[in-house]
């Protein structure tokens, strides 16, 4: 199995791994690669990255629950949750997460060691017109702070000779990928990217790593940040365009990715509380365009000669995107969110469907909805819905569907997307779907229940939502 | 409707699926992105690069340049902070003469060095991680450097503050904890972002505002500045690196009308600690040298409470206060202006109510500077400090006051400083608060400061010696004040700047010395100095002129004080230029320095021959520092760690203070000259020798009087002349024909420690005489071997009833120091008695008591000059001449009747020669004097009389001790005879006072005689073994005679009657 490696560095990359995950349970194709997500940050207490490595546990909890069968391991459904989500320690056949030491508990001074400066020595003033006294006293465990110019240097050494590193080179095989997802304006990101650049196209003793075919994806500001005045933060967004063009006249002679993809937004903009001990930010617009790039990279078959620039738009200017507004190129991502949103639905109610046929046939009863598969996939269709729900509700907003009470069985479902409307006018229509699903099922090599679930929900929903595409 | 690109720049795309371009975003893309305006310091850091702060800064300046271009488009204060900062570094080093002119000693700016090479590696080893970064960062980030960086660094009061590095994007960066940050919350108050800097010194901008504290761009800077700046970035050959901040000054040129291209600027260039220039990727860096940015003034006036001597020291010109104000400021010019000053330059001061405005007018220019009682030099306000209210007592005084025509002659100046500081209980001020440094104008007419050079350094050509300081204040040591002395050497000083330290802060003052300047004339002097045991003198006369030889007086200042005097027809000049120093000053200057002048009245010659020098080490006795003539000696009090040198004649061990005593004499000559405008190279110097000096004796005051003479009045020793004491005032006498007879003459010349006797026949000297018995015998201890012995009769009778006053009374006062103080001999302080006898009516008394003494003193010497005469077969003396000032207790204890005298001298005569021809006996008024102006009318071409050392028995002469050794029995017997002799012909004398009334009848003349008679044999045996073998070799002369060893002894029982 193929596979490719997605380093998410700092606060955005964290949050843009997120809508990976979202879209990859959701059903968007990964084109057959295994999604192996290295997580670089140095946030030791950060929620979100908390939250992240929750999720993509999930995640994988659901994916196993579908693949594997009495210790066999079945093939990916396609689908909802089709495609592998794994981590470097598992490839390594490791246990723990080797990506541990890359978080960071001591302030910068001390991870250098300035002290060990001798006071009369004139490199004393070079750290000062390098670094402030602040950059020295940071706590390298919420981060850098938005400053790269330490960033560089902590995630540098962490990277020189790093476990992580070598695990991935270990185990990063021929045809295997690379893609980076990093801000250019922020502290972690802005810093790692171009380490990591470097060092990829570096590992010269590792040639599949070396001559992988590397994607990024540069997120260019997108979201302000409260007034810092108020909250003493070190981070001001109002330069976080002069920082990004700053950031790019410097990369401009030194990007080595095949692809990079730019992602940003010029003025609809929400603010977030100025806490960058928190960063409990809303997902956006921009971190689900963004997560779209792994895919159109993944979808891309050559190798260039020289970096590919890439960007994209939207129809329209407004501040609530639907479908229309969106573009077609966005329908793949709103079919799979409305999919998802749907079989959302149909997970609600489902269990207290009385006169559904396939609790019988199907064994989709009351223990089978009690059972953990199922328990997992609520759960995680839980986050989904929330994450949605913050899409729609940030500025600017993803909300392509019309999302019905879902207490409200006679609820129409017909415009579930908005400006588009579907066959299925109702929750019938899908069950029934779902119903044919089964019947046409005639696969014996397995006992799964859940994967049988997703599957003939994956069907059902797509029998009406593939309209769109 | 078309798509809107998920972009912050719009790229144009036409659907809405990721779309492949033509490239990454470049910089000519980023134009057309607008940014905000941002206020926030510490959130501009932008790159993956340990050197992002260059980057920053550069950031900086194109926002800036964008909101010149564009007035909308703010930049915000966070970039335009770091512009202004950064504007400030070049600032600081363009003014960095003029900032340096006003910051004191402890503050300065120095540009230190990174290298590449070696501090790369230092920093690796150290703090490998973050050596390891810079490594892999500064070839790419950092190209332009040129692999070394300059840190522009602020030292104050020993602590350091980073103002820059050297950029090669921008010139130079400020360290981001340098930056500033806004407190929102509270006041809305800016403060440093470090720490590091919340102590930092406010360095106040030339043009006002301060540096790295206030947003000051471009425009709005200095003009001086504007075009050092633009010509800079104009000139040099910059690369695109430096696009940002040479388009920014640039930009703003167009439309400035301050800026002129054809500038010219008036640079040097800035060193680094390595000597490197300071030049940072093709940026010349340098610092005006132009007399427009020169600090012209000092922070600070100092306000004297007195005013200043418009006579020796330059005053400005005063506006707005009458001339009768009691104050004066001294100017405050800078040390940098005074460097830089050529030419003339006038000081106005105006005085208002709330300031005083000082306007400098120099060269078409004026510049000003306010000063003000209360303020704390806060930007450009000058802070007035006065010395009164700080409790402060302040002179200095310059000795000598004039110059010669010939430079090479004005090689000798010592600047006197005294402080007193009146504070209670806590003093903050010593005399170690003030410092001077000085300045002579150079060839170009600028002040050049003089520097300080060891006395150790021989090599160097001029220079001021080290200050040393030669009191410190102490009341209970009885030190009024704090004194230090200043030497300049082989040049003269046209500016002093001081800088003292005060309580309230440090202040400095420029004082311009008006110098007396002396007219080429070709008079010439000649001075004649008889340095006696107890006193001395010098008499002076012009070259070609036969007038009657003058003492040397003075009718102007010698010295030049700081303050001012208002002459007086009532009060002498010294009196009123004395009691114009402030009390607590005047003790220091009246004993540690010359006399303001030798007025003839209080200070005169003759004058002891004493030194004042301080208690404790007098190892290195050096004139001025700690040791010099005291003038005041006798006359008042000293201060309480000063004692007093008597014996420095006679003593071996008193070399180095001779020394000094005749270089202060012969700086006094040298200024007498100068003030009558007299050709010093021409000055002929005549002094005197006693003729008991031994050859090692005369050797060594050849020595010093020549080299001297050769230093001070640069003349050689062909014309230093040396006789001896007792023929000069026969020369004198010669020529106001004094003598009644010249067939026969015998000059006595009785001084403290000895007396000489010549005789001359027919103008000629025919033998001379020298022997160890002077007056001062009357009033010491005769042989006791201790010098602060207190055995004389004379001064255990009166030393508890002789009175100078009160104990209120100065001179009382002395008089009580000088008993209680063991180191005075009975000598010093019977003579001081004898100095102040119209307070103490010491004559009287002894006058009343000890004239048989005298007589006893006077009979041996007359009785021993007759022997002699007859012994050699001379003729009676028709003459008799007695000199020298201790001969004045003969007509002024024994008796004031010059035929008494005469009858005396007459019957010792008759004594000795039998039948004598009628003789003449004179008492000269000028007794001292008679010497030193006898050695001015001597001619060169005479004889110089045979010494015979007659032993006052024989004419044999001995040539060594052994000789005499081996004669003793003899001339042991035959003394004794003769003293059996001379004590008949003394009761004879004694009858004759007795008779003619001088000595009360009531006197018991056997009980004298008997004293006198009895133990004569013990005591010459007894003397002659302690004071004859004992001291000297076999094989040295005996210089005296043994004659007075009994005599010396029966002089101390005398004491006791």
């Amino acid at each position: 199995m193929k596979r490719v490696f997605v380093f998410c560095i700092g606060g955005t990359g964290l949050r843009v791994m997120k809508s990976i995950t979202m879209l990859l349970a959701a059903g968007m194709d990964a084109k057959g690669y295994t999604v192996v997500p290295v997580l670089i940050d140095p946030h030791m207490d950060l929620e979100e990255k908390r939250n992240l490595q929750t999720l993509i546990g999930e995640y994988e909890t659901v994916y196993n629950n579908v693949i594997l069968s009495d210790g066999k391991r079945l093939n990916p459904i396609h689908g909802f949750f089709g495609t592998d989500i794994t981590d470097l320690a598992k490839l390594n056949g490791q246990q723990n997460n080797v990506s541990a030491p890359i978080a960071e508990k001591r302030s910068f001074g001390q991870y250098l060691n300035v002290g060990n400066l001798n006071s009369e020595d004139v490199n004393q003033y070079l750290v000062q017109t390098m670094f402030s006294q602040a950059n020295l006293d940071n706590d390298l465990s919420v981060g850098f702070k938005g400053s790269p110019n330490v960033g560089t240097i902590v995630l540098g050494d962490m990277i020189k000779g790093a476990d992580w590193f070598q695990a991935f080179c270990n185990a990063c095989q021929k045809d295997d990928r690379i893609f980076i997802i990093s801000s250019i304006f922020g502290g972690t990101g802005a810093s790692g990217y171009p380490l990591l650049e470097k060092k990829v196209r570096n590992s010269t003793d590792h040639p599949n790593v070396k001559d992988a075919i590397m994607g990024a994806v540069s997120v260019l500001p997108y979201f302000s940040l409260e007034d810092p005045s108020t909250t003493d933060s070190d981070i001001d967004s109002a330069n976080f365009l002069t920082k990004t063009k700053s950031a790019l006249a410097y990369y401009e002679q030194s990007v080595l990715s095949d692809y990079l993809y730019y992602v940003g937004e010029q003025g609809m903009k929400t603010t977030y509380a100025n806490d960058e001990k928190k960063q409990e930010d809303k997902a956006h617009f921009v971190e689900l365009v963004a997560a779209t790039a792994l895919f159109d990279f993944l979808s891309k078959t050559d190798k260039p000669d020289k970096t590919q620039a890439l960007s994209r738009a939207i129809k329209e200017d407004v501040e609530s995107l639907s479908i229309s507004s969106l573009g077609d190129a966005y329908n793949d991502v709103v079919k799979a969110v409305a999919d998802m949103m749907l079989l959302s639905r149909l997970v609600y109610f489902l269990p207290n469907e009385g006169h559904f046929p396939l609790s019988k046939n199907r064994g989709f009863d009351s223990d089978f909805y009690a059972d953990k598969s199922f328990v997992g996939l609520c759960k995680f269709l839980s986050r989904f819905s929330q994450w949605y729900q913050e899409l729609a509700e940030n500025k600017r907003g993803f909300a392509p569907l019309t999302i019905a009470n879902r207490d409200n069985r006679s609820a129409k479902l017909s415009n579930w997307i908005q400006d588009f409307s579907l066959d299925a006018r109702d929750e019938s229509y899908y069950l029934l779907e779902m119903i044919c699903a089964s019947n046409k099922d005639k696969d014996a090599t397995h006992t799964l229940k859940f994967r049988r679930f997703l599957d003939y929900a994956y069907q059902a929903i797509d029998k009406y939502t593939s309209k769109i595409m | 409707m078309s798509s809107v690109d998920l972009n912050i720049i719009e790229r144009g795309l036409k659907g809405q699926e990721w779309t492949a371009e033509k490239g990454p975003i470049t910089g000519g893309d980023l134009d057309k992105i607008s940014e905000q305006r941002t206020n926030n310091s510490s959130a501009l850091n932008a790159l993956p690069t340990p050197f992002a702060r260059f980057f920053v800064v550069k950031e900086a300046f194109r926002r800036a340049l964008e909101e010149i271009k564009d007035p909308k488009k703010s930049a915000g204060d966070a970039y335009n902070r770091l512009v202004s900062d950064t504007l400030d570094v070049f600032e600081l080093l363009y003014n960095l003469t003029f900032h340096e002119g006003r910051w004191d000693d402890t503050r300065k700016i120095v540009i230190r060095e990174w290298e590449l090479a070696s501090d790369l590696k230092n920093l690796k080893a150290q703090v490998p991680i973050l050596g390891s970064a810079v490594e892999n960062y500064i070839a790419s980030d950092l190209k332009a450097s040129g692999n070394r960086l300059f840190f522009v660094v602020l030292i104050d009061g020993g602590r350091d503050y980073l103002l820059g590095t050297s950029s090669p994007f921008t010139g130079f960066v400020t360290p981001p904890d340098l930056d500033k940050k806004v407190d929102h919350r509270g006041n809305g108050t800016t403060s440093f972002m470090g720490k590091r800097y919340h102590q930092m010194p406010s360095l106040v901008r030339k043009s006002g505002g301060t540096y790295f504290r206030d947003i000051r761009l471009f425009g709005a800077r200095d003009k001086d500045f504007k075009n050092y700046m633009f010509h800079l970035v104009d000139k040099c050959p910059l690369g695109n690196e430096m696009k940002e901040l040479r388009d920014y000054i640039k930009q703003i040129q167009i439309t400035d009308p301050d800026i002129n291209k054809n500038w010219q600027p008036q640079l040097k260039p800035i060193l680094s600690e390595n000597s490197s220039e300071l030049v940072v990727n093709g940026l010349s860096v340098g610092k005006d040298s132009g007399i427009s940015t020169v600090n012209f003034f000092n922070d600070t006036l100092i306000k004297l409470p007195f005013r200043m001597s418009k006579d020796y020291y330059q005053p400005m010109t005063y506006v707005g206060v009458d001339d009768n104000r009691d104050y004066d400021f001294m100017l405050p010019i800078s040390h940098e202006a005074l460097s830089l000053i050529d030419g003339n330059f006038q000081c106005i001061c105006k005085v208002t109510n709330s300031k005083v405005v000082v306007t400098l007018k120099y060269k078409g220019q004026e510049y000003t500077k306010d000063y003000y009682v209360d303020s704390d030099n806060f930007g450009s306000r000058g802070r007035i400090v006065n010395l009164e209210r700080e409790n402060i007592s302040f002179n200095l005084a310059v000795f000598p006051n004039i110059l010669s025509p010939n430079r090479n002659e004005n090689n000798y100046f010592k600047v006197m400083a005294v402080v007193n500081d009146a504070t209670t209980d806590y003093r903050p001020v010593s005399i170690n608060n003030l410092e001077m440094s000085f300045f002579f104008r150079n060839d170009d007419n600028c002040f050049e400061e003089i520097e300080t050079i060891d006395k150790d350094n021989t090599y160097a050509k001029f220079g001021v010696r080290p200050a040393v300081v030669r009191s410190e204040q102490n009341d209970e040591r009885e030190v009024d004040a704090g004194s230090k002395f200043y030497e300049i050497f082989n040049s003269q000083f046209d500016a002093i700047s001081l800088h003292f330290t005060l309580d309230s802060g440090t202040c400095k003052g420029v004082l311009l010395p008006n110098w007396k300047r002396a007219q080429r004339t070709q008079d010439s002097y000649t001075y004649a100095v008889d340095l006696g045991t107890t006193n001395t003198y010098i008499s002076c006369c012009k070259f070609g002129r036969d007038n009657e030889p003058e003492q040397l007086n003075m009718d102007e200042p010698m010295v030049a004080f700081l303050h001012d005097f208002k002459r007086s027809s009532q009060h002498s000049l010294v009196s009123v230029i004395e009691n114009a120093i402030a009390p607590k000053c005047r003790k220091n200057f009246n004993t540690e320095f010359v006399p303001a002048l030798i007025d003839g009245s209080i200070y005169r010659f003759p004058i002891r021959t004493a030194l004042c020098v301080q208690k404790g080490d007098r190892s290195k006795p050096s004139l001025f520092d700690n040791c010099n003539i005291a003038f005041f000696y006798e006359k008042s009090m000293g201060l309480g760690n000063q004692s007093i040198l008597t014996d420095i004649k006679w003593e071996d061990s008193h070399e180095k203070e001779l020394r000094l005593f005749i270089r202060e004499l012969l700086l006094i000559i040298k200024t007498d000259v100068l003030q009558k405008n007299g050709l010093l190279a021409n000055t002929k110097l005549i002094w005197f020798r006693p003729l008991s000096f031994k050859a090692t004796n005369r050797d060594r005051y050849t020595t010093i009087w020549q080299e001297e003479a050769k230093n001070i009045l640069n003349i050689g020793s062909s014309q230093v002349d040396c006789i001896s004491e007792s023929e000069a005032p026969y020369y004198y006498f010669s020529k106001k024909n004094s003598f009644n007879s010249v067939d026969a003459v015998s000059i006595v010349d009785i001084g403290g420690g000895s007396s000489d006797f010549i005789y001359f026949a027919d103008g000629k000297p025919q033998i001379a005489n020298s022997v160890h018995f002077g007056c001062d015998v009357l009033w010491g201890n005769g042989f006791s071997g201790f010098d602060n012995d207190r055995v004389n009769g004379i001064y255990e009778r009166f030393v508890d009833t002789v009175h100078l006053g009160d104990h209120t009374d100065e001179l009382e006062q002395l008089n009580i120091k000088m008993r209680s103080d063991r180191e005075v001999s009975t000598k010093d302080i019977i003579n001081f008695w004898l100095s102040n006898d119209k307070r103490c009516e010491i004559s009287r008394k002894l006058k009343e008591v000890y004239k048989p003494l005298f007589l006893y003193h006077f009979a041996s010497i007359v009785y021993f000059m007759a022997k002699m005469y007859k012994a050699k077969n001379l003729a009676c003396p028709r003459s008799v001449l007695f000199c020298g000032n201790g001969s004045r207790y003969i007509d002024g204890l024994l008796s004031s009747d010059k035929a008494t005298i005469k009858e005396l001298v007459a019957t010792v005569f008759k004594a000795v020669y039998g039948e004598i021809k009628g003789i003449q006996v004179i008492l000269p008024d000028s007794r001292k004097e008679c010497t030193c102006y006898g050695g001015l009318y001597r001619n060169t071409d005479v004889e110089v009389p045979v010494e015979f050392n007659f032993q006052g028995v024989s004419d044999k002469v001995y040539e060594n001790v052994e000789q005499l050794k081996a004669d003793f029995d003899a001339i042991r017997r035959d003394l004794l005879n003769d003293f059996a002799t001379f004590n008949k012909l003394y009761a004879n004398l004694l009858r004759i006072l007795i008779a003619r009334g001088e000595i009360d009848q009531l006197v018991d003349e056997s009980a004298i005689f008997n004293l006198i008679s009895s133990g004569l044999q013990d005591s010459l045996e007894k003397n002659f073994k302690t004071q004859v073998i004992q001291k000297l070799r076999d094989s040295e002369c005996y210089h005296d005679s043994v004659f007075f060893l009994p005599i010396i002894d029966n002089i101390l029982k005398l004491t006791k009657i």
